[in-house]
């Protein structure tokens, strides 16, 4: 490890505070940092990667760093940008976490509820319950990040909000002032996000776009299956969409778009219009069955796939169906929960 | 029953330190030209640990006593590195003097009241 690798970690860290920085200070602001950096590296013995880091660690976050050098400039001047800050994150989780608590309590009550006075409850109730559970969610939480989002691009609010947070928590035992340690260094990496893998999925949707429009019109689908294809056909167009205005964001700014991402995370969600059509005429759906041909030739036979037919679910497999819907419903469920919860925790802490 | 007051005081601790570090940095710079580091250094060694800043809170503090025309800064190339140098201005100077005797009298007035 040299000195010159320390250098390098420190102008990742420099390039990421000057992203958040108004551009009339930037220049001055990062040429003064990074003397400091080097001055203190220097008196805690050397320019050495790990001193580095416990400078870097002591400036904290970027982001958090640059919004000290906004304040009081008013926000006419703030480089504003949707995305909650990290500081405000674990605020942003709290308030989420207990929402969803309260919304999925809400939905279990109502299960027990229609149990307690029917004695039975029906597939379709418990679809729309959990369906009717997860739009909450996903209203919830993208009503919650915007407002996070807004307090977060202005530092004095951001504190204020913070400051009741830490009230309403230490009054509730929640948080207690834990004695200070000495944090050790974390590794901090500023890598640049690589834009391909945007440009390879926006390849791959429009392919997928493109099959499921050649098979909607190679078979006769019924207006219920049409309508899945539909789904797919407009889910993949919009990734494409998102994908290569992601794409473009990466290659300018070297860093992933948020919004971008947790839109296109969430766009699972236009399957659930579907599944609770499909949970209404379960006997409408269709599956694609392949006819086998054996083919004899030299002493052996082969069997290959002749042709594709479409064929109705028989009414013995009814149920078999609608369970199975209601496996995937949960699932988009889950799934959308997951995606929250993942975006929460792997946004990038600096 | 355990009182846990920790929280305020470090409250209390953070709100007096804000105030009376813009004094403390303008009464250094009122002695001589100094850059950041330099600062944060000497605040560390003369406070005894109580006046010890931290680097993301000290240059954002420098900045605004600049924006509000109580130091200015000029570049200067020392040791082969360029270091922002901070003077007090006639305005700083202004404020240190009306603040100066308020600060004594405060600290006399809260050791009588100690003392009573």
């Amino acid at each position: 490890m040299s000195s010159e690798d320390a250098m390098s970690i420190i102008e990742e860290y420099l390039e990421e505070v000057r992203r958040y920085l108004p551009e009339d200070i930037a220049d001055d602001v990062i040429a003064e940092l990074r003397t400091h950096i080097i001055d203190k590296a220097e008196d805690m013995g050397g320019l050495t990667p790990e001193n580095v880091l416990t400078i870097l660690h002591n400036l904290g976050p970027p982001r958090k760093l640059a919004s000290k050098y906004v304040v009081g400039r008013g926000r006419r001047k703030f480089r504003m940008e949707l995305g909650i800050p990290e500081d405000l994150y674990p605020y942003f989780t709290i308030t989420l976490a207990v929402l969803v608590i309260a919304i999925i309590i809400g939905a279990i009550s109502s299960i027990i509820q229609s149990v307690a006075s029917g004695g039975e409850v029906a597939i379709s109730i418990l679809v729309s319950e959990v369906a009717y559970t997860a739009v909450s969610i996903v209203i919830v939480a993208i009503f919650l990040y915007i407002a996070f989002s807004l307090i977060g691009s202005s530092p004095e609010l951001a504190e204020k909000v913070k400051a009741v947070f830490r009230d309403i928590m230490e009054s509730f035992g929640l948080r207690k002032t834990k004695k200070k340690v000495e944090p050790k260094p974390k590794r901090i990496k500023y890598k640049r996000a690589s834009p391909w893998p945007d440009a390879f999925s926006a390849t791959l949707s429009v392919i997928i776009a493109y099959i499921a429009y050649r098979i909607n019109t190679l078979f006769d689908f019924n207006w219920l299956m049409s309508l899945l294809i539909y789904t797919i056909i407009i889910y993949f167009a919009a990734n494409t969409v998102l994908r290569v205005s992601s794409f473009f964001y990466v290659l300018y700014s070297g860093a992933r778009n948020y919004i971008i991402d947790f839109v296109r995370s969430l766009m699972g969600i236009i399957f659930i219009p579907w599944l609770f059509v499909a949970n209404m005429y379960p006997e409408e759906l269709q599956i694609l069955v392949p006819q086998m041909q054996y083919v004899t030739q030299d002493d052996s036979q082969t069997v290959i796939i002749k042709s594709w037919e479409l064929m109705t679910i028989p009414n013995d497999y009814l149920l078999l169906a609608k369970l199975v819907l209601l496996i995937w419903l949960i699932m988009a469920v889950v799934g959308i929960i997951i995606v929250i919860l993942r975006y929460v925790r792997t946004r990038p802490k600096d | 029953m355990q009182i846990d007051i920790s929280g305020d005081i470090k409250r209390w601790q953070r709100e007096i330190r804000r105030g009376v570090l813009k004094m403390c940095v303008l009464l250094l710079l009122s002695k001589n030209e100094m850059y950041g580091y330099e600062i944060s250094k000497v605040l560390e060694k003369l406070g005894n640990g109580v006046l010890k800043i931290k680097e993301g809170t000290l240059y954002p503090l420098l900045r605004r006593l600049e924006n509000e025309g109580y130091v200015s800064a000029k570049w200067m190339f020392q040791e082969g590195k360029a270091r922002r140098y901070y003077k007090i201005t006639m305005k700083g100077l202004a404020f240190l003097n009306a603040v100066k005797p308020f600060w004594q009298k405060l600290v006399v007035a809260v050791e009588s009241i100690m003392r009573w």
